[in-house]
């Protein structure tokens, strides 16, 4: 079963997010800020983690940087979720490594599109 | 290439050019004016001697013609025999005759005819028969000669008296001959002729004389052969040998004997002013002539002093024209340089300006202009700083909207995702949602549509305020009353989250002209803050009179605000995800603090926010009593 991570301040769109992803048979774990988000990363290492770019004080770009930068879990793919229309973050965004850039609002079988790619190549 | 000269080298020129041609123009017209009336004096002159000589010349030759007249009318030499047959006692006695006439010539005084008293006025008489033959002479060696005369037949003819130039063919020297025929007494026969010969200069007496004619003025006389037969003054045994072709004497002896040239190139070559004068008599021409060069010393003179003077002239308006082209000149190289130091921005050294004229008065006006110009390059910069400022505040002010739209597209899009992935997750059949999966699914989704119509509602006032677009429906009423009202909404939710609700007002009522229904927007918004992030303890709702306006306060026991938070309050979609905040349920919109400062500034109040990081956050609004809307 695989692990998936979800980052996002959002308390009732990561439920959400959590109940479409396992009913999907995945194992979903769910942290609502960036903090809590990369110590969970790197406790749980899993195998694919869903963040919301636009968390308070840029949050989610920081986080993402830690994830990449750190070789232990730089290699765990990164699927963007994100409500901005900031072309600038969206450009820094799609040259950090991440899988999948994503818009919300999501579409539930393009999310699984994404997230079983980005499983087929982390193995 | 007048046009290539420089300003000044312009002026210079141009006024030496009106100074001097008048002076020029004036001093030739003079000059040729002057020359002309001094020739036609001179001429005057050279007519008058002419004449006189002329006149002489013929009295002489008249003279000379009386006396042989005279003698070969007289009674020894009529005894002549035409057919030439004369008795020695004949010839004897006309050789005493003629000695005795030729002895009296020689000495007697004839002073009316002061050119013919000269010793050498008759050198010889002598007596020829009808053939030729000298039977009396004063020079006694010819006697009995025999003359080869060929003209003697013509003479008898033609009855002349004058013949001109003779070599005489034994002596073989010049003389000037006059002669006459002698008459036979009885018979009136042709019997002889009487010649009185003069040497050949004889004439140069009478020529010779040239008072008032200076150093190059002489008179000559050219026979029809243009043969001189006087003297020359400067060629040297001229008498007969030299030859005289001028235009002059071309003139003289053409069939008409005109007037010649009066200028005209001397036998020398040299130009002479001359008159000429035809004897017919003699068939001779009189000329006299002056050097040119003598005759018009005084115009040449004349004309070297307008020389020198305009030369003078000239040095004198160069030194004046520098001087007042100097004077004309400084001016205008003074405003080039002015208007130089203009262009390159230097609007504050005037030019310094002396005198009253137009140039003083242009560089007045360009002082003027450098100032007009100095104060308007200030105010445009000045505006141009303004505007570059505005522009600043534009571009920021745009930032900001681009700002604003990328959050509103967040904040739309957040909710929206929920309602989706709640109906997928709804949808979805697969999925194993029992019914308090789906219940709380449902209720997601309604709470999302609620925030999505508060964040609309909220944009759309927030946009009204910031527009200016909304209009207050002010009443005066009691504000404590209203308060209280509000209060009593939020008690029971308090009560919920075992808050305290404390609500103090005076018991007075508090006048004030405001729109209700703002307020309660307003407070609602304050309170509902409050109670999002009230873990424990109270919220306080107070009121206050303070004279001029009312102090309304909200104060809570919350976690508070950090110092460098407390500056976005206000800010739009500026909500501080405190691990302490309510449930999900409690979220706002990140509007309602804007739009309560947008609708307390509407009213002339103001509002501010005082925090204590653990202790606790106040919301501070004053309005005045007396509102007039701030904009």
């Amino acid at each position: 079963m695989h692990k998936i991570l979800i980052v996002e301040d959002d308390i009732d769109l990561a439920m959400v997010l959590q109940m479409n992803l396992s009913s999907k048979g995945y194992k979903v774990l769910i942290a609502h800020d960036a903090l809590s988000g990369t110590s969970l990363t790197h406790a749980e290492m899993p195998d694919v983690i869903i963040l919301d770019i636009n968390m308070p004080a840029g949050g989610g770009l920081a986080m993402l940087k830690n994830i990449k930068l750190s070789i232990k879990t730089k290699m765990i793919p990164v699927v963007v979720l994100s409500g901005s229309e900031d072309e600038e973050l969206i450009h820094t965004v799609l040259h950090s490594g991440v899988e999948s850039y994503i818009k919300k609002p999501y579409d539930l079988e393009d999310l699984c599109r994404h997230i079983k790619a980005a499983l087929h190549i982390k193995e | 290439m007048f046009k290539e000269l420089k300003l000044g080298v312009k002026f210079f020129l141009s006024l030496i050019l009106i100074s001097i041609i008048p002076l020029v123009v004036i001093s030739v017209f003079n000059y040729l004016y002057t020359k002309a009336r001094l020739q036609e004096s001179t001429i005057g002159n050279l007519r008058a001697i002419n004449d006189s000589r002329a006149a002489h010349v013929n009295q002489f030759i008249r003279l000379r013609q009386e006396q042989a007249k005279e003698l070969s009318g007289s009674y020894a030499i009529r005894l002549l025999d035409p057919q030439g047959a004369n008795s020695l006692q004949l010839t004897d006695s006309i050789q005493r005759h003629i000695d005795s006439v030729y002895y009296e010539i020689k000495r007697a005084s004839r002073s009316d005819y002061e050119y013919i008293d000269q010793p050498s006025g008759i050198n010889n008489i002598s007596i020829w028969d009808i053939h030729g033959n000298i039977i009396a002479d004063t020079n006694r060696l010819l006697i009995g000669k025999k003359v080869p005369f060929k003209f003697l037949h013509i003479l008898y003819e033609k009855g002349a008296y004058f013949m001109g130039f003779e070599e005489d063919p034994y002596t073989k020297e010049k003389f000037l001959t006059i002669l006459d025929g002698v008459r036979n007494w009885g018979t009136e026969e042709y019997s002889g002729v009487v010649l009185l010969k003069s040497r050949a200069d004889v004439l140069n007496d009478i020529t010779a004389a040239r008072e008032g004619l200076g150093r190059s003025a002489e008179t000559y006389i050219v026979d029809k052969e243009r043969r001189m037969i006087t003297e020359s003054r400067f060629v040297k045994d001229a008498i007969l040998s030299l030859e005289v072709r001028t235009k002059a004497t071309d003139a003289c002896f053409s069939p008409e004997h005109r007037q010649g040239p009066v200028a005209y190139k001397n036998y020398q070559g040299r130009s002479v002013l001359g008159v000429q004068k035809y004897l017919p008599d003699q068939q001779w021409c009189v000329v006299t002539e002056i050097d040119t060069k003598e005759a018009f010393t005084p115009v040449i003179v004349f004309r070297n002093r307008i020389l020198f003077v305009m030369g003078f002239l000239i040095i004198v308006v160069l030194i004046l024209v520098h001087l007042a082209g100097r004077a004309f000149i400084r001016p205008i190289l003074a405003l080039r340089d002015a208007s130089l130091n203009v262009a390159r921005g230097k609007y504050d050294e005037a030019i310094d300006v002396q005198g009253k004229d137009e140039l003083a008065d242009l560089s007045r006006s360009f002082n003027q202009m450098a100032k007009v110009l100095a104060s308007t390059t200030t105010q445009l910069k000045e505006k141009n700083k303004i505007l570059e400022e505005q522009k600043e505040e534009l571009k920021k002010k745009d930032q900001l909207k681009s700002e604003f739209v990328s959050m509103v597209s967040h904040e739309l899009r957040t909710p929206m995702s929920i309602i989706k992935g709640s109906l997928s997750q709804l949808l979805d059949e697969s999925a194993q949602n029992t019914k308090e999966i789906k219940d709380r699914l449902l209720n997601i989704s309604l709470s999302s549509i609620k925030r999505l119509t508060d964040l609309i509602n909220n944009l759309l006032d927030l946009s009204k305020i910031e527009a200016g677009k909304i209009e207050l429906r002010k009443a005066y009423q009691d504000i404590t009353g209203l308060m209280r009202e509000v209060c009593r909404t939020f008690e029971l939710q308090a009560k919920d989250h075992r808050i305290e609700m404390r609500c103090r007002f005076s018991a007075e009522p508090i006048m004030i002209d405001v729109d209700k229904d703002k307020m309660i927007q307003v407070l609602v918004n304050l309170i509902g803050n409050s109670l999002k992030f009230v873990e424990k303890g109270f919220i306080e709702v107070s009121a206050e009179d303070q004279g001029g306006h009312v102090q309304c306060m909200v104060e809570d026991s919350g976690p508070g605000i950090s110092k460098e938070d407390l500056v976005k309050v206000f800010s739009k979609f500026q909500q501080f995800n405190h691990p302490l905040a309510r449930d999900p349920g409690t979220k706002g919109t990140g509007l309602g603090l804007s739009i309560s400062k947008g609708l307390v500034e509407l009213h002339g109040g103001k509002i501010w926010i005082e925090s204590e990081v653990g202790v606790g956050t106040k919301f501070i609004f004053i309005l005045p009593k007396n509102s007039s809307p701030a904009k």
